[in-house]
């Protein structure tokens, strides 16, 4: 009976501890009261031993006794199992604070369970997971290293007097105003090999150009070509920059003509002179640039490169197109820049002289087959103070064209034409402070910047003593507003004096100009 | 161009300053209306955080809001990815009054350049220095190097203790002696991974880990090799507004008091995790030796404050960092005098002398 009583009592803690063993957490007063039974069943597993020995019990009981043994090594075992769970449950509570630790030094001396590394692991599995699909299905992807950008322009024009449309289609009338239609532009870019080791890179530029007019889209290839790195670009501001750029590019002539596209002109409208003196138009050909000994201000992040250069070999007819001739174009810029710290009022004091040498087939009115080959060669000086809050531009330019025949007006052959311009600007705000740009920040946040400038612009088709009072004088008042890194509001109040009037170019007019351009 | 319009062109330029005042912050007579306060220094992926001060400890807890609530005063803090000199060009165009933390190079540059501002605080000091390489890297000291590209973000702090590190080894021309670049941090941590530049100084434990970068040689709380960093204030501002600087003053000192405090240690390392700058473990790795926060958390304009300047002074010179006199006159004590004084800390941190060594513990 007795046994049958033990053995009674060792299934009730075997089917205790079975349910019990899987919980992490056993109060240490459960673990007290197994220890009471098992030390209970010792004591009586004793006790039969002895009686046992003394009756030399029969084989059966024998049997029995050792049963009792095994299930109690068998509590034994699952005992110390279940103490060594509570040990570990225990030392990964949080420990009693002392008075005035902190909640981050509690939890720093508290232990993390093996569930909570395993729990962290999938969290991560997760995450790996999340990320490579994302990948997969969300993000478009690319070849080689890429970045897409471009431009909406929209625009509105008042002017004084009513012209009559050009690119508007259709049954037309006179207006002074209207929005004119939208202009838009993508471009790629990228690295096609980047040299890790010296930064002798080979990068790429394909940009697109569209206008709308008279109902249909017009779309453009505006830059195309390959550039490659030869002075090393590794980021350190006192090397010296060198690249070669082969293909359909801006000229590097001067600094109004450069501002072709609407994202970068501080000016809605170029100087006369730009499109005057046929500058201002991309041309297809090999390109060195680059700069010498610049002078790093550390204390500021300036760079001023003691002498830039540019040196282009170009088919000369403009863009898009082939070569027409034999003769190559040639460009040249050079620009020094005074090697002052960032504190000096002469800070980014720059002058500029380019030359471009031009030549051109020439043909009779209305002939396609040239007949005589002619020079068209540009000369161009600038000087540039941009110390923010104030900048200061002076340009000019001079073309000396050859022409089919001699003219009147031209005895000698040659057209020369001269511009130039003034440009006097304020800038409030912090948009062209690298600092400021450079602000570490979570949202969107771009520091906003407004730009005052008046422009004194003139341009002298023809500076023959035969051909006088044919200047077009233009003063621009404006206002540059930046909102964010690629998008401005630009508003230009323009008065302009054609001293040869035509129908389309009365003698004063009176315009405003706005233009949104809103880059990605 | 006709004379009328050129004289147009001369008087609208002329005109031009007075648009000024539409740039320039409106300050009301009593108190202004925003106090905007720079780091030189960014969190990772650049997170607008600060790590490793008591100043950074200021702003997580928004310990100057906190004290300028109930005045209506905005408080602008802008965290600089281009470190000492972004902090240097944002002060000399108008656009920032205070600094919570500037390094000796870019602070003292900037004021050879005529940069008026006033140190009002030390920011930090002491450290350990690692200078590391490749993980492909053979060598044990920086003279086995010699020769090759060295990288660092040139018009910082880190420049100067770069020399100084160098120097300890017998290399006192180091622009002959390896050619030394200028990148940002993250620019250098590629670059150390694709063994493109053969040392840098940097936190070593992170890019360890990662299997990039090894220790060359790491240099253990050697005073002489950094100098203290400088909390300090626009002369203009300071002397507009001396009640608001006293107020920012005792409110930074009562945070340094906070961050000694040992019960405070762990917080701390979880506070400057966030900036993500170092990892957790680095945090507690660097600054598990320091067994005294006091020693590392110190306000104090104590002579190591003044002979560390004045030593970097020496060196800039012997290296042609700098090319005009710095005038040593811009230390003003008396904000920080009043605020130990209020707070009953006059005897709380240890001082030490120009050499680093404690005077006071």
């Amino acid at each position: 009976m007795s046994s049958f009583k033990i053995t009674a009592q060792a299934a009730a803690v075997l089917l205790a501890l079975s349910g019990g063993a899987v919980q992490a957490a056993q109060p240490n007063n459960e673990i007290n009261t197994l220890k009471g039974v098992v030390s209970e069943l010792q004591k009586q597993l004793q006790e039969l031993k002895k009686s046992n020995s003394r009756a030399s019990a029969p084989s059966l009981e024998q049997a029995r006794v050792e049963e009792l043994a095994k299930q109690v090594n068998e509590l034994r075992a699952q005992l110390a199992k279940q103490q060594t769970a509570a040990q570990a449950t225990q030392a990964a509570a949080p420990a009693p604070s002392a008075e005035g630790e902190s909640a981050e030094a509690i939890a720093a001396r508290t232990s993390a369970t093996k569930a909570d590394v395993q729990g962290l692991r999938a969290d991560m599995e997760n995450y790996k997971y999340d990320q490579s699909r994302l990948q997969e299905r969300n993000i478009p992807s690319v070849t080689r290293n890429t970045k897409i950008g471009g431009s909406v322009t929209a625009r509105y024009d008042y002017q004084s007097e009513a012209l009559t449309p050009t690119n508007s289609g259709g049954i037309t009338s006179p207006n002074h105003h209207g929005f004119a239609p939208l202009g838009f532009a993508l471009n790629f870019s990228g690295n096609l090999y980047r040299d890790y080791a010296e930064g002798r890179d080979l990068t790429y530029r394909l940009a697109l150009s569209g206008s709308n007019s008279a109902g249909s889209t017009t779309t453009s290839l505006t830059d195309a070509y390959l550039r490659y790195s030869f002075q090393p670009a590794t980021g350190n501001v006192e090397d010296p920059l060198g690249t070669v750029t082969l293909g359909q590019q801006t000229v590097a002539f001067g600094l109004d003509a450069q501002a072709t596209d609407p994202e970068v002109k501080a000016v809605i409208n170029n100087a006369g002179f730009v499109s005057g003196l046929s500058l201002g138009t991309r041309q297809t050909g090999l390109v060195l640039a680059g700069d010498f000994a610049p002078y790093v201000d550390f204390s500021n992040n300036y760079r001023a490169p003691l002498l830039s250069y540019s040196l282009g070999l170009f088919n000369g007819n403009g863009a898009n197109r082939g070569d027409n001739n034999n003769a190559k174009d040639i460009a040249g810029r050079l620009v020094y820049t005074l090697p002052v710290d960032y504190s000096s009022w002469l800070r980014q004091l720059q002058v500029g002289t380019s030359y471009y040498r031009g030549v051109t087939s020439l043909a009779p009115t209305g002939g396609t087959t040239q007949t005589k080959s002619g020079t068209n060669n540009r000369y161009g000086f600038d000087i540039n103070w941009t110390h923010l809050p104030y900048t200061v531009t002076y340009e000019i330019a001079e073309g000396k064209q050859d022409l089919i025949s001699a003219t009147k007006i031209n005895p000698d052959g040659i057209q020369r034409g001269r511009g130039q311009y003034l440009n006097i600007g304020y800038t409030w705000g912090e948009q062209f402070l690298k600092s400021a740009t450079g602000v570490a920040k979570y949202d969107d946040f771009w520091p906003k910047s407004y730009q005052a400038f008046v422009r004194f612009d003139e341009f002298d088709p023809n500076r023959s003593g035969l051909s006088l009072n044919d200047k077009v004088l233009a003063t621009t008042l404006g206002l540059n507003i930046f909102f964010a890194e690629t998008t401005k509001l630009q508003i230009n109040y323009t008065s302009t004096r054609n001293q040869t009037p035509t129908a389309d170019k009365p003698a004063k007019v009176n315009s405003v100009a706005a233009l949104l351009n809103a880059a990605f | 161009m006709k004379r009328r319009s050129f004289n147009s062109a001369l008087i609208a330029g002329l005109a031009a300053p007075a648009l000024i005042g539409l740039g320039t912050q409106a300050r009301a007579a009593g108190n202004p209306t925003t106090i905007r306060i720079g780091f030189s220094n960014a969190g990772s992926g650049g997170r607008p955080l600060s790590s490793g001060t008591f100043a950074a400890n200021a702003a997580m807890l928004g310990d100057i809001e906190k004290e300028f609530a109930t005045d209506n005063i905005k408080i602008e803090y802008k965290y600089f990815v281009g470190a000492g000199p972004a902090t240097n060009e944002n002060f000399a165009n108008g656009l920032l009054d205070l600094c919570f933390s500037h390094g000796d190079l870019p602070f003292l540059v900037g004021n050879s350049t005529g940069l008026k501002r006033k140190a009002i605080l030390s920011g930090s000091r002491g450290g350990d220095v690692h200078l590391i390489g490749p993980a492909s890297s053979t060598a044990k000291s920086p003279v086995d190097i010699k020769g090759k590209t060295l990288s660092v973000q040139k018009g910082t702090a880190t420049q100067l203790q770069l020399y100084r590190v160098l120097e300890k080894f017998g290399i006192t021309e180091p622009e002959k002696e390896f050619r030394i670049i200028s990148q940002i941090k993250d620019d250098q941590r590629a670059s150390l991974a694709t063994g493109n530049i053969a040392g840098a100084i940097d936190t070593p434990f992170g890019l360890e880990a990662r299997g990039v970068a090894k220790r060359i040689v790491s240099l253990y709380d050697d005073p002489l090799l950094s100098s203290p960093g400088t909390i300090w204030v626009g002369e203009a501002f300071e002397s507009q507004y001396p009640g608001i600087v006293q107020r920012i003053v005792t409110a930074l000192v009562k945070r340094a008091h906070w961050s000694t405090l040992e019960a405070n240690r762990e917080t701390q390392y979880q506070l400057w995790t966030r900036s993500g700058t170092d990892t957790y473990l680095d945090n507690k790795e660097n600054w598990s030796r320091v067994k005294d926060l006091r020693t590392r958390i110190n306000p104090l304009l104590d002579d190591y404050y003044v002979g560390g300047l004045q030593k970097a002074v020496g060196e800039m010179k012997k290296y042609r960092l700098l090319r005009r006199e710095v005038n040593m006159d811009f230390i003003e004590r008396k904000y920080l005098n009043h605020a130990l004084a209020e707070l009953k800390l006059e005897n709380y941190w240890p001082t030490q002398d120009a050499q680093g060594k404690f005077v006071r513990t």
